[in-house]
């Protein structure tokens, strides 16, 4: 079988090759990147009925034993008559399974893989299924892209800096803008807050009705954009929102402002290298409206402080959910040079927390201690 | 232990569904579209027979006290009166020779956590007129703006000592 | 693994602590050092750092004692006007993050569905997994930090250096007007007019006393001692002070002195009048003002797991299944509404609860330290006599 490009996570520099249905072959792809005969693949058959293969891969000199242990026994916990997708799979295996984030990553590409399994974490690989799931999952691993570590360490945080302000804008925006446009307009700038008033001369709607039409409007071109073949999709979606936008604004439906938030909180989402990630705060924006339209920022802050005690609480293999931003000094900090910003190549020396302890060193220089 | 999880979750969403209706109920509608109101920019106080008189510029009212020339004003006009916007304060010459009076008001001033402590204080001789904000207005001049701009663009007046509320407060109190 | 041992980190635990004092004594202190004038309020905040420290070495002893073995009636002498300090701090903290967001960000929103929030979010914190508390205030504590730092610096550039210099000559004829009325009239003023510098001594130590006070949730020490630590708390306790001691002098070099203390909460009026380069948005008191919520809200979440835990301690074991943050979730919103609005909350939490529950607390501490000091020497002299008997043999 041919090996199919990376549709879903375009890198700048890199590999292009993507995983292919066929189990067999996503090994392989693993196997001709890591030469070392510690890499590991444990094999089980998955789904009473349709015995789908799957495979746990992992370095066994560098990953954690009870990590390992740990996975293994989530597989065996579920007996069920299929798993056709390693989306299945995910849903079984999270231990949160309420939380709408992923507490396991999505990937396509082979090359993410083996960088995740030499930082020492684990894959699993499911036969007729192109994604791969990478574990444990950190808030700090779904911002972060393959391409991530080919690049200079400038433009790379700068980067991951974007990412975190368009999480920010994905979540916060609209109900930031009705928060401000009903309660506390002091804070913009008095032309700019006149200039909002007379664009919104005649609109009929209160200000978060309007928002929560647009941004439902644009889940329904997104939808249909998405289930449309090929070039049809991509004209829907470029014609449903610039003739929904603009005649919406002609007819006084909506103010000019709407759209610009809307459009915003849709590009801060999609700025996301993690889908399921994005789709989750994608659903979180909707509570943030509400709660910014009813309480203001008081409303935002509640919300973003429950939202934040829910991420504290998550954990993915034990891991908590916000390393390396708490409990970073399990690892003295050093995951922090692989955070927000990311430090000079020459000075990642180190291997993250899921890497045993006495595997933790990655990198030398001859004649030199790069620590 | 995962079932006792799934049984506490679906107790917490009911909780939590209950508590938050509750709080919606409890709230009414206090939000306010941009539309429903008004942004001065500038705000007058004068003394006339031992009473307040003040406005925003479309109309002066009387009062005993700032708050009661705020809740006049407001009961006048048909839309919210948002003083977070508020640039400039014009006060009166007869104002300021009277010091029992300027300090209440001060006093009141430093109350409203909406007034910025970096608002413009200027002082102003009202003559025949009521309101010198009108008289700004009637010459299509937005005054907050104008004032403002013109301590801070003007090289004439920008090098007149201009005082900030922070300072009238604490030069008064 | 490691995330999932029950225990607090040393780093988590000063994140909640600093965060917590911050929001709640940014809004406190003010009022608790309103009889006092310009730079004496810095005085009564180092003075207070002192009686700090002291009632941490009292707690670190006491905690000994405990660990070694102390009997229950001891336990409960301490815990039940701890439960009722803890209980009226909830209240007081509430009703002043309520008041506070209604006047300055929320005018016409009532109180009442903010403390329901205040309330949901800190039993939101304290059910389920007991360490993300700590990391939730882990997570924040650079953000809430770096807005305080940001407030400073801007606030810097707004300084009257005429207002501090004012400040530091002190005024008898404010001193006598700062008095409640029913004080104005009597000796007090005397003495501030015959011995300045006596009266404000009196008013200094007696400022730093009730600061010192609202510190008094340090004796959850005495219960948590597997995740606090006496170093921890020193630490946190001296970068609050400092930053209130720096926003202190900020405050009286932007407003003057006289005019801060007609002022009921003049941090966030510190917060209206500062103005960030380029002009990006007219206003910040609201932001900075959102920032310190999350402060609020760490504090009124940690005074809702000290009441859980508190109970814990108190409770029969007949009652222990009320041992559950939905209890004293319902506790707190049954004395809430029992108390009414926050002038009632102020008054038991600064008059009841400051001037009276926390010295019963200190001197049951003291005396039960005592008691067992003496008891120890006691039983060492009867063992020295013994000794000394048996070589004489």
């Amino acid at each position: 079988m041919e090996i199919p490009q990376a549709e879903s996570e375009k890198a700048l520099r890199g590999s292009r090759e993507a995983f292919t249905e066929d189990l067999k072959e996503n090994k392989s792809l693993l196997t001709k990147r890591i030469a070392d005969p510690g890499l590991v693949f444990l094999e089980k058959r998955l789904g009473t009925r349709t015995e789908t293969g799957c495979c746990l891969a992992y370095i066994k000199d560098i990953a954690q034993a009870e990590l390992i242990a740990g996975v293994e026994q989530s597989l065996e916990e579920w007996k069920r008559d299929e798993i056709m997708d390693s989306g299945v799979l995910e849903q079984l295996i999270k231990e949160n399974p309420g939380s709408p984030f992923p507490q396991c990553q999505m990937t396509e590409r082979p090359d993410r893989v083996c960088q995740a399994l030499l930082d020492g974490r684990m894959a699993l690989l499911l036969d007729h299924s192109p994604q791969a799931l990478l574990l444990p999952a950190t808030l700090n691993t779904l911002f972060q892209t393959s391409d991530d570590y080919y690049r200079s360490f400038w433009i790379v945080s700068f980067l991951r800096i974007l990412r975190a302000v368009c999480a920010w804008l994905a979540i916060f925006l609209p109900g930031f803008y009705v928060a401000v446009t009903c309660f506390h307009t002091q804070i913009l700038p008095t032309p700019l807050i006149l200039a909002m008033a007379k664009a919104r001369q005649g609109v009929p709607f209160p200000c978060i009705v309007e928002i929560l039409l647009m941004e439902l409007a644009f889940e329904l071109i997104r939808e249909a954009g998405l289930r449309m073949p090929g070039a049809i999709g991509n004209t829907i979606g470029i014609v449903g929102g610039l003739i929904i936008g603009q005649s919406a604004v002609s007819a006084d439906l909506v103010s000019p402002m709407t759209v610009v938030i809307v459009a915003l909180t849709a590009l801060g989402s999609f700025c996301m290298p993690n889908e399921e990630f994005s789709e989750a705060l994608r659903m979180i924006k909707y509570i943030m409206l509400f709660l910014g339209g009813f309480f203001g920022i008081f409303g935002l802050v509640f919300g973003g402080y429950v939202l934040l005690l829910h991420l504290a609480e998550l954990t993915s293999c034990g891991i908590p959910y916000l390393y390396p931003y708490v409990a970073g000094e399990v690892n003295e900090n050093k995951d922090l040079q692989d955070a927000l910003i990311r430090a000079p190549m020459t000075a990642l020396w180190k291997r993250p927390l899921f890497a045993r302890r006495r595997q933790r060193i990655r990198m030398r220089r001859e004649g030199k201690d790069v620590r | 232990m995962k079932m006792n999880r799934k049984i506490g979750f679906r107790k917490g969403l009911w909780a939590g569904a209950i508590w938050i209706l509750t709080v919606l109920l409890l709230t009414g509608c206090s939000a306010r579209d941009l539309e429903d109101r008004t942004f001065p920019q500038a705000m007058e106080v004068e003394l006339v027979e031992q009473e307040l008189q003040g406005g925003f510029g479309e109309h002066t009212v009387r009062g005993s006290s700032l708050q009661e020339l705020i809740e006049r004003y407001q009961a006048e006009s048909d839309k919210y009166v948002d003083l977070g916007h508020v640039k400039v304060l014009v006060l009166g010459t007869q104002l300021l020779g009277q010091k029992a009076q300027l300090q209440s008001l001060m006093e009141e001033m430093n109350a409203q956590p909406i007034l910025a402590r970096n608002i413009l204080v200027v002082s102003y001789k009202f003559a025949d007129e009521k309101s010198c904000l009108k008289k700004l207005e009637e010459k299509g001049i937005v005054p907050g703006e104008y004032l403002s701009d013109l301590y801070k663009n003007n090289p004439q007046y920008k090098k007149h000592a201009t005082a900030t509320l922070a300072e009238v407060i604490a030069a008064v109190l | 693994m490691f995330a999932e041992n029950g225990k607090i980190s040393k780093q988590e635990m000063r994140s909640l602590l600093v965060l917590g004092w911050i929001g709640k004594q940014s809004l406190l202190f003010p009022i608790l050092l309103k009889s006092l004038y310009g730079w004496e309020k810095t005085a009564a905040l180092l003075l207070s750092l002192v009686w700090i420290v002291l009632f941490i070495s009292l707690l670190k002893k006491v905690r000994k004692k405990r660990e070694a073995s102390m009997p229950k009636a001891h336990m409960y002498l301490i815990g039940i006007p701890f439960f009722f300090y803890l209980l009226s701090n909830e209240l007081y903290l509430i009703r002043v993050t309520a008041r506070v967001s209604a006047v300055c960000i929320l005018p016409e929103t009532g109180e009442t569905a903010l403390c329901l929030l205040l309330l949901f979010a800190a039993w939101m914190a304290e059910v389920g997994d007991a360490q993300k508390r700590g990391r939730a205030a882990q997570a924040l504590y650079p953000v809430v930090l770096i807005a305080l730092l940001t407030l400073m610096i801007a606030a810097l550039w707004g300084i009257q250096p005429t207002y501090l210099w004012k400040a530091l000559n002190g005024n008898t004829e404010d001193a006598v007007k700062m008095l409640p009325p029913t004080w104005s009239a009597g000796a007090v003023a005397d003495l501030i007019q015959t011995s300045p510098a006596l009266a404000k001594g009196i008013a200094v130590t007696g400022a730093s006393l009730l600061l010192a006070a609202s510190f008094a949730e340090m004796e959850l020490l005495l219960f948590e001692n597997m995740y606090i630590d006496c170093r921890t708390m020193r630490g946190s306790v001296l970068r609050v002070m400092g930053s209130m001691c720096l926003l202190t002098i900020l405050m009286i070099g932007s407003f003057g002195a006289t005019p801060l203390n007609r002022l009921e909460w003049p941090v966030p009026v510190l917060m209206s009048s500062v103005k960030l380069p380029g002009d990006f948005l007219q206003r910040w008191d609201v932001i900075f003002l959102a920032i310190l919520l999350f402060g609020l809200f760490t504090a009124i979440s940690s005074g809702l797991h000290g009441l859980h835990r508190i109970a814990g301690e108190l409770l029969p074991r007949h009652l222990m299944r009320l041992r559950r943050p939905e209890a004293a979730g319902i506790l707190v919103l049954l004395c809430l509404i029992a108390v009414g609005e926050y002038e009632q909350a102020e008054w038991l939490y600064l008059k009841l609860t400051l001037c009276i529950i926390v010295p019963v607390m200190t001197a049951v501490l003291l005396i039960i330290w005592g008691m067992r000091t003496g008891n120890e020497k006691e039983t060492h002299t009867k063992t020295e006599i013994q000794d000394t008997g048996e070589a004489d043999r």
